[in-house]
């Protein structure tokens, strides 16, 4: 036993892994829910474009995104298949065909789960600041990805997101604050 | 000993000839293994080859990637493609990934308003553009966008988007995973395409390919990682490959056995190799010839050919068993030309008629057949006349002198001199079997070709799964549209597409997809340019059309200049089309005829579930009332029944050749022996020994396959052998014995080569193997029977 402690000991997590460390804070096993509003900066369109909703985890992995307001929408995922929700119409798309939606899914079910190793395999990561103020810089390995979205941006502190900032190709852009987390279970 | 100058003519003769033949192959030798040789004239409709493997299908190989995880599978796949996707040999490699950075897509995009089908005079109407519009001003807020973002400016009508999924439905339609690259429907496997740039049927380029896939692969994928390589090539070098082993195997195994029982039967070592010098004279002369004249060998006919050459074993045989030393003492008949010269009658008789009946063969005017027939033709003169004139000179002097030991060959006594009732016997048998064939019907013949490969049950299987899981079409059945130009069969294409819908709704087909899905003609993309709105005309009504939709001013100029350079854009025609999925997509669909004028087209179907239904349509002229396609053809292509037709129409040929060859055979009897009764006997006992043989096979519940029809040609020739020697008029009874016994050897060293054969696992060489067996012991037993009655005055 003492010789496999020992043994064991090097390949423990460093203290400065602030990664490894962030993806313990912000897993969880519980059913969550954060408020969020999203502000679109689009060079296609007069004003930015605000609008408010939530988006909710429930394990083991089912992301439900919800829009408020007159171009709201829902967007259900659950394992493969995700269901979008849109004016009473509703549209299902197979993850296995949209590779970069897929990729995207798997991100924050990553974060919510603590799969370090998805994570890792689907971005470049690069994290910066402490666990009281962290900035998480994300870039798709996958080309086809990575020309349609060059770069996420998360900012958090301790166990909480508080914003996330999708660059998209053309120009679009946008940028998520989220409220503080709710438990509903 | 000085040999006589016509016995160093005869040697240096022979020697120039093997020499000669031997020149012939080094310099002007090929080897031609595709079927389209062996066909009668190509196997054709409206003279477009249809080798089986040269349709659509034949040039492609499936691969699939298993073990380890899907992100390896992935990783694997994209590195074989990487790997192959420049090399000569392939034509193309898709594993189901886009390439963004490809030009290709960027064209695919600047005309897309050439190649979608969508385009008409309404699809820009107000309205419909308004719809739209919302639909991509909802794309700009979703967390799930219909259409990627950054088209939105170029393309609010999603016509890229239209253009993609055309042309994917028509090649195929596999799941992509979640790594972005095919995978089977179950996600263990990565799935890949290779299109080969040599023909489905040239069998060395493809198992060069494969081999060369196999090689990237293992230098590329991680280990732990597997691949499995599927399609109609596999199949073809997979079964040539075990043909070509165990062909190897047993080939030394018979040899081995036949020298040990000549051998153990001779007593000394000389015979044993002596007896392959005719037969292999005969080989490469034979070959020599069929190259001279036809210009190339083909791979079949040397196979079938030697064995049919398995006859010229015989002659040697019987020159060594007259050759023994009778109770320690020379040979009654002198020394072994002495031999030679007296056999000769008999030897140039039997094979004098194998000759005529392969004579009548080379006269066809199928090539494979007429190769085959001269083969057989050529080899069998030449053993006959190298053992006449040439293997005496051969045998060393002492040898010569001596003689060879006595035969070791134990043979019943009821042989010599069979009694009556057992000619009865033979009578009655052959009545029986004439009963059997008579009442057969239908007749088994077996037709499929694939029925004769030795394919393995695992790589039809995984073909199969491979195939449906990546959306392929049918390999079986087509649609070939033959026209003057490109542009006559694209429209023809177009013009069917109405009839193949409803044949699809008719649940006839699963589906289908032909070249104008990929490159629309002329006339089409004419009428969409022409359905493109002028500027001002669009400006005004896309204007109205964003009204209150939050769109900013001039978001959509990129749509109105790509709208206004499409309607000036030179029309796509094949000539121009640039490397990239257009042009691979369209290659295999759109061709030039091969050696003439005009154009072919193909229409590939999916899941042919009615084929009789989907070729009275293509036979009834479905163009015939759409004036303009007056010189279009339009055929339904069955690849299995094109195949079929070539085995049949060969076995057929055959037969009939075989039948005119055993008249002929008649007549040349009578003509050289001036005796009816001879003649009679000897054709009477071939004619019984290949009746007994078929009704055997019969019984045996055994389909008749092609390789059953070759075996019953070289039992033809052994059984005139046979026939020829037991019919001699000898007259005294240790001629007899010697003759029996000669008869006797012969034929138990073709019962040792082919009962080995018999035992093989593969169907071709087990079909020859069991047919030669069979027929051997009955022709032996016919022509035993049926030879004449001992003269009792001269055994006293």
């Amino acid at each position: 036993m003492l010789m496999a402690g020992l043994l064991l000991a090097p390949l423990a997590a460093p203290g400065d892994d602030t990664l490894g460390a962030l993806l313990d804070a912000l897993a969880t096993e519980r059913a969550t829910t954060l408020a969020f509003e999203e502000r679109r900066d689009d060079p296609m369109l007069e004003f930015p474009e605000i609008q408010s909703g939530s988006l909710a985890f429930e394990p083991p992995d089912t992301l439900v995104r919800k829009v408020d307001g007159p171009r709201g929408e829902t967007v259900h995922i659950e394992g493969d298949t995700l269901t979008l929700e849109r004016r009473g119409s509703s549209r299902e798309i197979d993850l296995n065909e949209q590779p970069a939606l897929a990729t995207l899914t798997g991100l924050f079910r990553a974060l919510l789960t603590g799969d370090r190793e998805t994570l890792e395999t689907d971005f470049e990561i690069d994290i910066t600041g402490d666990m009281d103020a962290w900035t998480l810089e994300l870039v798709p390995r996958d080309r086809a990805l990575r020309r349609m979205v060059p770069e996420l941006t998360l900012k958090g502190a301790g166990d909480e997101l508080r914003e996330l900032v999708t660059i998209e190709a053309g120009g679009h852009q946008s940028h998520m604050r989220f409220d503080p987390p709710q438990y509903t279970d | 000993m000085r040999r006589p100058y016509s016995s160093r003519a005869a040697l240096a003769l022979w020697l120039a000839a093997l020499l000669l033949a031997t020149l012939t192959l080094a310099l002007r030798g090929e080897l031609v293994t595709d079927l389209q040789g062996f066909a009668p004239d190509p196997i054709s409709a409206d003279g477009v080859a249809l080798d089986p493997g040269a349709g659509p299908a034949g040039r492609m190989l499936l691969l699939a990637i298993e073990g380890g995880d899907s992100r390896e599978r992935a990783a694997a796949s994209d590195a074989l493609v990487a790997a192959l996707k420049e090399a000569p040999e392939v034509a193309g490699i898709q594993n189901g990934r886009l390439d963004p950075d490809d030009p290709a897509l960027d064209f695919l995009i600047e005309h897309r308003y050439l190649l979608s089908p969508r385009v008409d005079a309404e699809h820009f109407s107000e309205g419909r553009l308004r719809e739209h519009l919302k639909d991509r001003r909802d794309d700009l807020a979703s967390a799930v966008p219909e259409l990627p973002r950054e088209l939105i400016p170029r393309d609010p009508t999603a016509e890229t988007r239209a253009v993609l999924e055309r042309l994917a439905a028509g090649s195929g339609h596999a799941t992509t995973g979640p790594e972005g690259v095919w995978v089977s429907p179950d996600r263990d496997r990565a799935l890949l395409i290779l299109r080969s740039a040599a023909e489905g049927m040239d069998l060395d380029a493809q198992a060069a390919l494969i081999e060369h896939t196999r090689a990237s692969f293992s230098e590329h994928a991680d280990t732990g990682l597997r691949l499995q390589i599927a399609g109609p090539a596999v199949i073809a070098v997979e079964s040539r490959a075990t043909i070509r082993g165990e062909v190897t195997w047993i080939t030394a195994g018979a040899s081995l056995a036949l020298a040990v029982l000549l051998l153990a039967v001779f007593r000394h070592p000389h015979p044993v190799w002596l007896a392959a010098v005719p037969l292999a004279s005969g080989i490469l002369i034979a070959a020599a010839v069929v190259t001279l004249v036809f210009g190339h060998l083909h791979g079949i006919a040397l196979a079938f050919g030697i064995t049919v050459l398995g006859i010229a074993l015989d002659y040697p045989l019987h020159l060594f068993a007259h050759a023994q030393r009778a109770g320690g003492e020379r040979p009654d008949g002198g020394d072994l030309s002495q031999i030679a010269r007296e056999l000769w009658p008999a030897i140039a008789l039997g094979a004098g008629s194998t000759v005529l009946v392969f004579a009548l063969m080379a006269m066809t005017g199928f090539s494979g057949m007429a190769q085959l027939g001269l083969f057989v033709l050529t080899g069998v003169a030449v053993a006959a006349v190298t053992t006449r004139w040439i293997l005496p000179l051969l045998i060393p002097t002492r040898l010569q002198r001596e003689g060879l030991p006595p035969l070791r060959l134990p043979l019943p006594a009821g042989l010599a001199r069979p009694p009556a009732i057992t000619r009865w016997g033979v009578a009655l048998l052959a009545l029986a079997a004439m009963v059997v064939v008579a009442n057969t019907a239908p007749f088994p013949w077996e037709d499929r070709l694939s029925a004769l490969h030795p394919v393995p049950e695992e790589q039809v299987a995984l073909d199969q799964q491979l195939r449906s899981a990546l959306g392929l079409p049918d390999v079986r059945h087509a649609l070939l549209i033959t026209g003057a130009s490109p542009e006559q069969v694209l429209r023809a294409s177009e013009a069917l597409t109405p009839g193949l819908e409803s044949l699809r709704e008719a649940g006839a087909l699963g589906g289908f997809a032909h070249a104008a899905d990929v490159l629309p003609s002329q006339a089409v993309q004419r009428e969409r340019q022409a359905a493109l709105p002028e500027p001002g005309l669009l400006r005004e009504r896309l204007e109205a059309a964003r009204a209150r939709l939050g769109f900013r001013d001039g978001a959509f100029e990129p749509f109105l200049r790509d709208i206004e350079t499409a309607r000036q854009q030179e029309r796509l025609t094949p000539e121009t089309l640039p490397d990239g999925p257009l042009r691979h997509a369209l290659n295999p669909l759109l061709q030039p005829r091969d050696g003439g004028a005009g154009w072919i087209a193909w229409v590939r179907l999916q899941g042919v579930h009615d084929a009789e239904a989907l070729a009275r349509w293509a036979a009834a002229a479905p163009l015939a009332a759409t004036p303009g396609f007056d010189a279009v053809g339009v055929r339904h292509i069955d690849f299995f029944r094109a195949s079929e037709d070539l085995v049949s129409g060969f076995r057929d040929e055959a037969l009939q050749r075989l039948a005119l060859g055993l008249v002929a055979v008649a007549l040349l009897l009578l003509a050289a022996t001036r005796a009816p009764g001879r003649s009679l006997r000897i054709l009477t006992a071939v004619g019984t020994g290949l009746l007994l043989t078929l009704a055997a096979l019969i019984l045996l519940g055994i389909q008749l396959s092609l390789f059953h029809l070759i075996a019953l040609l070289l039992i033809t020739g052994l059984c005139l052998d046979y026939a020829v020697f037991f019919s001699r008029p000898l007259r005294d009874a240790a001629a007899r014995l010697r003759n029996l016994r000669s008869v006797s050897v012969c034929a138990l060293s073709t019962l040792v080569v082919f009962g080995l054969l018999s035992l093989s696992s593969l169907p071709v060489l087990q079909a020859i193997g069991l047919t030669v067996v069979l027929g051997v012991v009955f022709s032996f037993l016919a022509a035993a029977l049926l030879a004449p009655e001992v003269i009792r005055r001269d055994t006293a």
